[in-house]
């Protein structure tokens, strides 16, 4: 018996009972859609962060200082007093072949006031070149330059954020005097807007000025403590050398002993790039979980309802067996027909999965990204079901005796 | 030369609660080329029993089946379906025909299952068939869309598809009018003087009248042989 008329018998079979076969179909539709959907909106997740990490800057490794520790306390990250600005220049003084810039950061926490406004925020003392590392670009005036770095000038660049809580609409800041804390300084630039993280800092709310300044005039510090330092590398092949020769001289710098650990700790945008990977698959593992159960369950409905067709079928196998079907036959025309259901109800199920997915990103705008793979190894894997969950059915089918086949009533 | 059917000793048994019942009790028979015999009895003699043995559809429990010079009572599923489908064609009381599908596509049904011709070469036997049987208008018409003498013209249609040797009936007109039913029976006359043998059970007289050789059965055995 031919291909493709087991296959226009199995379609009459299924065509016979309309509204049957589509109920049938639904569990592996609705399990099939839920997993593209959940897929697309997982993905455009994660090529977003993965976009807004690499807004970061390229090329980019980032050290802390070690943790401070009170006995067994740990405090936050950048808290550890051990790294200072001089380790930063002396990064760039002697690896100068590796690093292109480095940018020592030192936080504070400060009261912005403008007449009668104020606004609390972050004030990030950064070096002259920080914009470049970080991608980060002026919109409006100018980023402070090397001689006032130098000189610890009071001069600063705000962020979008600060701008709208301390300043009327289309007032233009650069030259105007702000008071950070108890000093005033000069606004000479506003930097472009970088909007929330991927997890929910609003970057924007920053005021920069140089490290030297604010180290020495807003903490009034007499040591040269940073909490951060950003490193830009030549080339980020040789990523694993640098961060091996940083980590050897900032060792050497703090006179650490071999059996010492690091006081300070380097992280890449690879690192958490990798980090994004490792969620991912995790979550990839949790759909694939959900998918094989909801699969499980449209394919129990499947082998049910065959079951249903056999016996309903019962007359029709008989003559079939008493004009020559084979048992091979019998057992074919059923799988197939199970194969089709399901193969049907997975591509319904993958254009289902397609829609939902754009309609939750058009709702709650989120970026969707459909791969080509898993519509097809959902559509492959929703036929494998059909074969499995049908083969019993076909199979007792195809055990049945012609005699009593025709006998039956 | 050899007979086309050649039983001997069958016994067919059925365990049925303490008392096995003995639908055949020894039945021996042959059956030559182009012999168009009935087998009659009352219900309960073991005549479909027999029927259904000759037919490939039952398997005896024991005694020894020669069709067409092989032997076929201890062949697996595969293989009876393999001898019903190329050497013999079924006609039912029932009919059995599918529902839906159309008269030619109930006559093309068994080379499907053969595979001997060419989609083109299939529809035309088919459709050769129907007309050699009567219905050549009425190739495109469902089983819902004919009388019971129709469909019964179909089914012979298609029983001889694949060119079979012998033809088994069981009660063919027991579904029938009269004068459906001797409309069938008239078609068999003329294809048994065409050559193709046919093997009928019916419990009718007049119907059996029709073929040239009646066996009679009782309770299992073979108790009259008679030829015309």
């Amino acid at each position: 018996m031919n291909f493709a008329m087991i296959l226009k018998v199995a379609l009459f079979a299924i065509l016979r009972n309309k509204m049957r076969s589509f109920l049938t179909c639904i569990g592996i539709i609705v399990g099939i859609a839920a997993v593209i959907a959940v897929l697309a909106i997982g993905k455009g997740a994660s090529v977003m962060m993965v976009k807004e990490i690499s807004s970061m800057g390229d090329n980019l490794v980032m050290i802390w200082p070690e943790r401070h520790r009170r006995g067994e306390v740990r405090t936050g990250m950048g808290s550890g007093q051990t790294m200072t600005a001089d380790d930063a220049k002396a990064i760039k003084r002697e690896l100068s072949h590796l690093v292109s810039s480095v940018s020592p950061t030192v936080n504070v926490s400060c009261q912005f006031i403008r007449n009668n406004r104020n606004w609390n925020g972050r004030v990030s003392g950064v070096s002259f070149d920080y914009p470049e590392i970080r991608n980060w670009e002026v919109s409006n005036g100018r980023f402070f330059e090397e001689h006032e770095e130098r000189a610890c000038s009071r001069v600063c660049v705000i962020g979008t954020t600060v701008l709208a809580n301390l300043y009327e609409d289309g007032e233009n800041p650069v030259g105007t005097i702000l008071r950070i804390g108890s000093m005033p300084f000069r606004v000479i630039g506003v930097l472009s807007s970088k909007g929330a993280t991927g997890w929910g800092q609003d970057q924007d709310d920053i005021v920069m000025a140089p490290y030297t300044t604010t180290s020495r005039i807003l903490q009034r510090s007499k040591f040269k403590a940073i909490n951060m330092m950003n490193v830009s590398l030549v080339s980020m092949d040789d990523l694993e050398e640098s961060k091996r020769e940083i980590t050897a001289l900032l060792r050497q710098r703090h006179q650490l002993a071999d059996y010492q650990d690091n006081d300070f700790e380097t992280r890449d945008t690879t690192e958490i790039m990798n980090t994004i990977g490792s969620v991912s698959g995790l979550m990839t593992v949790l759909l694939t979980a959900v998918a094989a159960i909801s699969l499980l369950v449209g394919g129990i409905g499947i082998m049910n309802i065959m079951l249903v067709s056999v016996t309903e079928r019962i007359k029709e196998i008989g003559l079939r067996m008493a004009i020559g079907a084979t048992p091979a036959a019998i057992l074919w025309q059923f799988i197939l027909e199970a194969v089709m259901l399901s193969t049907v109800g997975g591509a319904v199920g993958v254009a289902v999965g397609i829609g939902t997915a754009h309609a939750i990103g058009e709702i709650q705008h989120w970026p969707i990204v459909i791969e080509a793979s898993s519509a097809i190894w959902s559509f492959v894997f929703s036929s494998f079901v059909g074969m499995f969950f049908g083969f019993y059915p076909a199979y007792r089918a195809s055990k049945l005796n012609p005699i009593d086949c025709l006998r039956y009533e | 030369m050899s007979s086309l059917i050649e039983i001997k000793d069958m016994y067919k048994v059925y365990a049925q609660g303490d008392e096995p019942v003995h639908a055949l009790d020894g039945v021996s028979v042959s059956i030559d080329y182009g012999e168009f015999v009935a087998i009659m009895g009352p219900s309960g003699s073991g005549k479909s029993t027999l029927l259904n043995i000759l037919g490939c559809l039952d398997t005896p429990t024991s005694g020894s089946y020669l069709l067409d010079g092989i032997e076929v009572a201890r062949r697996n599923r595969k293989e009876l379906a393999d001898i019903r489908n190329q050497k013999l064609g079924f006609v039912f009381q029932n009919f059995n025909l599918l529902p839906r599908i159309s008269a030619v596509e109930q006559v093309e049904l068994p080379d499907l299952y053969l595979g001997r011709l060419s989609r083109a070469k299939r529809r035309r036997r088919a459709v050769e068939l129907l007309r050699r049987v009567g219905l050549g208008a009425r190739g495109k018409h469902t089983p819902a869309e004919l009388s019971g003498g129709q469909q019964q013209r179909v089914a012979i249609a298609r029983a001889l598809m694949n060119e079979p040797p012998v033809l088994f009936a069981d009660e063919p007109t027991g579904n029938l009018d009269t004068k459906s039913s001797i409309e069938i029976m008239n078609l068999f006359t003329e294809l048994s003087n065409e050559g193709i043998t046919i093997v009928m059970v019916t419990h009718e007289d007049d119907i059996a009248a029709f073929a040239k050789r009646q066996l009679v059965m009782k309770d299992g055995k073979l108790i009259k042989d008679c030829r015309k």
